[in-house]
């Protein structure tokens, strides 16, 4: 197996460019190095992008908030920019494994290894976050929801590389939130749910919602159904059970060690429910 | 006694400052020159014939050094009771991970790749996963010989023609008739499922053989002297020819010590030319079968108005797996306490050990004894609801006190039972109410027997610098008993605890111990350190006599010197015993074996089935999310009677980590099979707890009930820890939230279920 | 390991369903992945696959045995093999029963047990189960198409 180390995103394209199947990308490798050492994926060339500077970065435009590919997880979750005016982003990245996960993983390596139980996939999609990836023939932009294809896939396409996030700036009386549910803090989430709610000038009714479920299904799944429960009305009981029930519909979570199907649906009700309570508070 | 000067104090380990420096040395870091990498063939099939095997073309790939099946080897079989597994396949499997072959090549991706080549025919034969229906006498047997089988311990009985290779019984009193005097009976099923030991070291071996046929193993394992004699057994190699070096080794809970492993690296050695070494994968760890022992326990009780115990009746179910392993020793040590620590007039039990075509189970930290105690102590919660009685009278109504004469017919001594149960409620305030809304608190007792007999030998070496040095066979596996030795040795000659040096784990130096295990180290080896100082102070002291022209009974020996008792003036220091006493070898000798009394074979009778007993009283405090079954550990309080501790800090390690190990095993360890095949053979997917599961205050209790032949009083502890951790745990589940867990471990969804059905 | 089990109705008499599914060319078409089909004997074939799952490429070869045959209603076959890299094995046990329901209409149920071993087997087995139906759907999806879209039988 090769091994190259490319300083620039055109550098690194075109060795993808050449390599085609056989290339493949490595950030912080957390996920990458489990599969290399269990010979799920046999490369012939590692390309490491982490000499890449370029693509570590945390910027805020006035319209968005921008991260770069290479930032890691422990980075945004304590930039302060992100603390201060995305919360909920920060709080999600602390709920990523341990300290030493954060410390090495990237946001890119996070969304582009696809795991369904991504804890950063469900609130960027529900706050609408959109992805930038390039060539070396130059670049395109995918809605983040739309970016995620089946398990461990996305529409990335051999010769590119994720290279940005992008975070529209929410409108006034929105809020963020996302609930995981794991076996052990510092698991894979079991249930991810993400919620966003925005109200109207009165704070009465919810004029804008996203609910986002992860690791109950091949991809990140949102669910519109839910949405749609609560746009347009009061959130109250009445429509956060609703909310909770579409969820628990649209879900398809599979049995194994961290539970059966039947305990896992039930459980992307109650975490849908804390979601979108806890964006409603954020909200008001 | 004399005023103690390093036993009972709180000294950093011996092994500390190693330790923490990286330095010390395990298997993995012994490097020979030219070493091989060993690699291990598994079964895919739970249970099948063995047609044929073609290992050519894994012969044939380059950097492949020898390959071996059980056509290589001796016919030959090992086990801790009955002989009945042999270290490669012969003519069928009888389990997922079996080991079918194995090969030794320059390097590991070698070995592995010609594992993958070597071709196997199976044909299958019918399948065992349920022991209750391996029981069931038309069951088809797993092992066609199990009577013909050698045995090694007198007390396992098998019953002909079925999978039951023991069955052990306790009689005592007329529980029938008790059952139908008694004012309420209740009857309830638990079960404990297989675990994984968790230890983070994995299992390696490296063998060498000399020019002269010797051979070297240095091997992380908890008995070495039954590695040695099963070596012998299954390689042809005369034991004296064996030598077996344990450096430290990185924990172990029972499960240390793969035979079969240590047995193919030595005829792969034999067969290459050169030394392989064999390290496991985490994988590998689940599949050799060391996991504990899946363990069903029924309980029948017939308790009077008051809450006194009438009678209780036990039946307890073991599934071995495919092969015995530890697992009959279990059966009968597990039966001798398996009515709790209760002074009860009738009790039967039956307990079996059952084969099946799952992988393996064996010892884990409590022998059997959490399993049961796990239902007991649920069960004593069920009884004491049932009659509206507090939890702490039943239990105080009810329990072993000194003097009190057992299930087996034993007068026990040394009983702190009590104490415990005082202490730990009181420092858990157990009785002020939990935290709203849905907190609960439980408690929980349980006492642990250490096994007899079984000798333990060491000697002591007086050096010329005024050293000491300690040679023994306990294996310091992470629960410091390198440390409390020392201490031992450090008291009896009257020097700092930095004095004494403790020689490596290697049988052409250190003395016989039967094993690293049932807690038996503190009071069995300790004795034995504690005759090899007298009989080496004696032999100081009769040098010092001459030297000194005084009478040896008059001399004191002191901080490296000796003195004639009253005129410490007159003194010599160690040196001048060898500079003017023609350089001696002062080496004293220490042998102490426990004796116990015969058990008889029908009622399981003896008026002394084991060595002592550890006492224990556990209180958790939980709080339940209602709405996923979630559980958050508040608080632990764990009063352990050790007799006397060595080194409390130690006693604390043992505690704090027993809670936090139990408290995993209670809440989410699994062991998850399909078909006999490990779903979740890696740290992802089986879970234990980890740092931020543990509770949020444990509070340790040391108590001891000094025990009239354990060295300075002592007992044990390692093991005792886990016996009442998780029903503790159930227990304050059911007064958080009026759920009862009938299965471990307690999931949240398992939580959840019986929540909305409540 | 998983067990999949599928039932579903075609359009076609229980023969000419038979029948297809006994063409191992046809059928192979209407496997996912199904890269070649060869003969060995009247109750032995090989076939090679691949499938992809995320970051995982199989291409297992599996030897298919007949061992159990009562036309036009029954079938039982194992299939045995190692995927390309040699580090993993497949063992299958397949089970495929034929209902007649009407002149035009049969049941067809399958069941298969599927066992990995080696490498693969790393990656979750609930996975791989969701994996196996996926597949399922597809290879019932096709196969319907194909017998319902020929001619209506000869019946
Ligand atoms: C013990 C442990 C616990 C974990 N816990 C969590 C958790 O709780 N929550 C959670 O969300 N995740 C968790 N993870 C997953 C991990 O955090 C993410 O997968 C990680 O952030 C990946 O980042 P990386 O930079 O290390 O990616 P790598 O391992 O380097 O790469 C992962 C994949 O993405 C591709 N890739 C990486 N960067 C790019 C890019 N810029 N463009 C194109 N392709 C790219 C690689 O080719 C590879 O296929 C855990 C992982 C471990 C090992």
């Amino acid at each position: 197996m090769e091994y190259a180390r490319p300083a620039t995103v055109e550098e690194a394209c075109s060795l993808l460019a050449l390599h085609g199947e056989g290339a493949r990308v490595i950030a912080g490798g957390v996920a990458l190095s489990i599969l290399l050492k269990q010979r799920l994926v046999e490369p012939d060339i590692l390309v490491d992008i982490e000499g890449i500077h370029s693509l570590r970065y945390i910027s805020d435009d006035a319209n968005e908030l921008r991260i770069g590919a290479l930032c890691k997880h422990r980075e945004f979750e304590k930039n302060p920019l992100v603390r201060d005016k995305f919360p909920w982003l920060s709080r999600a990245a602390e709920r990523i494994g341990c300290v030493q996960v954060r410390n090495a993983g990237t946001v890119g390596g996070s969304l582009c290894h696809a795991d369904p139980a991504s804890d950063l996939a469900p609130p960027l999609i529900a706050a609408g976050a959109e992805a930038t990836l390039r060539n070396s023939q130059g670049e395109r932009k995918v809605l983040l929801e739309n970016f995620f294809i089946d398990y461990y896939q996305t529409s990335l396409s051999e010769d590119e590389i994720l290279t940005e996030i992008r975070l529209p700036r929410l409108s006034a009386r929105t809020g963020v939130s996302y609930e995981k549910y794991a076996m052990r803090e510092g698991d894979m989430a079991t249930i991810g749910a993400a919620a966003l709610v925005t109200l109207d000038d009165d704070k009465q009714r919810c004029i804008e919602a996203g609910i986002v479920l992860g690791a109950v299904g091949p991809t990140p799944i949102r669910v519109k159904e839910a949405e749609e429960a609560l746009r347009g009305r009061a959130v109250n009981e009445s429509s956060l059970r609703k909310a909770a029930a579409a969820a628990m519909e649209a879900s398809s979570p599979l049995s194994d060690s961290s539970g059966s199907e039947q305990y896992k649906r039930e459980m992307v009700g109650v975490m849908t429910r804390r979601a979108v309570s806890r964006a409603l508070q954020a909200a008001s | 006694m004399t005023e103690l000067k390093v036993v009972g104090e709180k000294l950093p380990r011996v092994d500390a400052r190693e330790k923490v420096m990286g330095k010390a040395v395990y298997v993995d870091d012994v490097q020979l020159p030219g070493v091989l990498r060993g690699k291990i063939l598994h079964s895919p099939y739970p249970h099948a014939g063995i047609a044929w095997i073609d290992t050519s073309p894994a012969e044939r790939l380059p950097g492949v050094r020898a390959v071996i099946t059980a056509k290589d080897v001796p016919d030959a079989r090992h086990g801790a009771c009955y002989l009945d597994q042999p270290m490669l396949a012969r003519e069928k499997v009888r389990y997922v991970g079996d080991y079918v072959a194995a090969v030794a090549a320059d390097d590991e991706e070698t070995a592995l790749e010609a594992c993958n080549l070597i071709e196997v025919e199976y044909e299958e034969l019918p399948t065992l996963f349920d022991p209750v229906e391996a029981m069931a006498s038309e069951a088809p047997l797993i092992h066609e010989h199990l009577a013909e089988y050698g045995l090694l311990q007198p007390l396992a009985r098998c019953v002909e023609n079925s999978n039951i290779h023991n069955h052990f019984q306790l009689r005592k009193g007329d529980v029938e008739k008790a059952l139908g005097e008694a004012d309420i009976v209740v009857e309830n099923r638990f079960s404990a499922p297989m675990i994984q030991n968790g230890y983070l070291e994995p299992f390696g071996v490296v063998a060498d053989i000399d020019g002269q046929g010797n051979l070297t193993c240095w091997v992380s394992t908890q008995g070495i002297r039954w590695m040695q004699r099963s070596l012998q057994d299954l390689t042809g190699i005369d034991r004296n020819k064996i030598r077996i070096i344990v450096p430290y080794v990185g924990g172990g809970f029972g499960g240390k010590g793969d035979i079969s492993a240590a047995a193919i690296c030595t005829v792969l050695a034999m067969k290459a030319g050169r030394p392989v070494k064999i390290v496991f994968t985490r994988e590998e760890i689940f599949l050799s079968g060391n996991n504990r022992v899946p363990v069903i326990t029924h309980l029948k009780d017939g308790v009077k108005k008051d809450g006194s115990l009438l009678a209780r009746e036990v039946k307890v179910i073991m599934d071995s797996g495919a092969y015995s392993g530890m697992t009959s020793m279990i059966v009968t040590n597990a039966g001798f306490g398996g009515s709790g620590p209760y002074d009860i007039p009738n009790v039967k039990i039956d307990s079996y050990g059952v084969y099946t075509n799952n992988v393996p189970g064996s010892a884990f930290r409590g022998f059997g004894t959490p399993e049961i105690e796990w239902a007991i102590e649920s069960q004593m919660d069920i009884i004491a609801e049932k009659l509206g009685m507090d939890r702490i009278a039943i239990r105080l109504k009810n329990i072993y006190r000194n003097g009190a004469i057992s299930a087996t017919g034993e007068k026990l001594q040394s009983v702190g039972l009590e104490e415990t149960i005082m202490k730990a409620t009181q420092a858990a305030e157990f009785n002020q109410p939990p935290l709203p809304p849905a907190g609960g608190k439980g408690m929980a007792s349980a006492h642990k027997y250490s096994m007899a007999p079984g000798a333990a030998c060491a000697y002591v070496e007086v050096k010329i610098d005024g050293s000491l040095e300690l040679r023994q066979a306990v294996v310091e596996l992470g629960q410091g008993s390198n440390t409390v030795l020392a201490q031992m040795v450090a008291e009896e000659f009257k020097v700092p605890l930095e004095k004494i040096t403790v020689a490596l784990n290697d049988t052409a130096t250190t003395p016989f111990d039967l094993m690293t295990g049932s807690s038996r180290a503190t009071y069995n080896m300790g004795n034995a350190v504690r005759l090899a100082c007298e009989d080496a102070r004696r032999q100081v002291r009769e040098r010092g006599a001459e030297i000194l022209e005084a009478d040896p009974d008059d001399l004191i020996v002191e901080n490296g010197m000796v003195y004639v008792k009253g005129v410490p003036e007159k003194s010599i220091p160690f040196r001048k015993l060898f500079v003017h006493g023609g350089y001696p070898l002062l080496i004293g000798s220490g042998i102490f074996n426990q004796k116990s009394k015969t058990v008889d074979l029908e009622t399981g009778q003896s008026e002394r089935p084991c060595a002592f007993w550890m006492y224990s009283t556990q209180c958790a405090e939980v709080e339940v999310d209602e709405e996923t079954g979630q559980v958050r550990v508040v608080g632990f309080t764990a009063a352990h009677d050790v007799g006397k501790a060595i080194n409390p800090d130690l006693v604390v390690g043992q505690i704090v980590g027993g809670v936090v190990q139990g408290q995993g095993i209670a809440l989410m360890e699994k062991v998850e099979m399909e078909n006999g095949r490990i779903l979740n053979s890696n740290f992802l997917d089986y879970k234990m707890g980890t740092v931020h599961e543990t509770p949020g205050h444990i509070i340790p209790i040391i108590v001891e009930e000094a025990h009239q032949e354990g060295p300075y009083g002592a007992k044990g502890i390692g093991e005792g820890v886990l016996a009442p951790t998780a029903a503790a745990l159930s227990n304050a589940i059911y007064d958080a939230v009026g759920v009862r867990i009938h299965d471990l471990p307690l999931t949240p969804e398992k939580i959840y279920f019986a929540l909305k059905k409540r | 390991m998983p067990v999949i089990e599928e039932s579903f109705t075609v359009k076609a008499p229980v023969q000419r369903v038979w029948d297809f599914l006994m063409d191992l060319q046809a059928m192979g078409s209407c496997v996912p992945g199904c890269e070649a089909v060869n003969t060995i004997d009247e109750d032995t074939f090989e076939v090679t696959l691949k499938a992809k799952l995320g970051f995982i490429t199989a291409k297992p070869t599996l030897r298919i045995t007949v061992y159990e045959k009562k036309p036009p209603y029954h079938l039982k076959s194992s299939a045995r093999g190692k995927d390309s890299d040699r580090a993993s094995t497949f063992d299958l046990k397949n089970s495929l029963d034929l209902k007649s329901l009407s002149e035009g209409e049969t049941e067809v149920g399958f069941r298969s047990e599927i066992n990995i071993v080696g490498k693969l087997a790393k990656f979750g087995f609930a996975i791989f189960k969701e994996k196996f139906k996926q597949q399922n759907k597809e290879f019932t999806a096709r196969l319907k198409s194909r017998l319902e879209n020929g001619s209506t039988g000869s019946a």
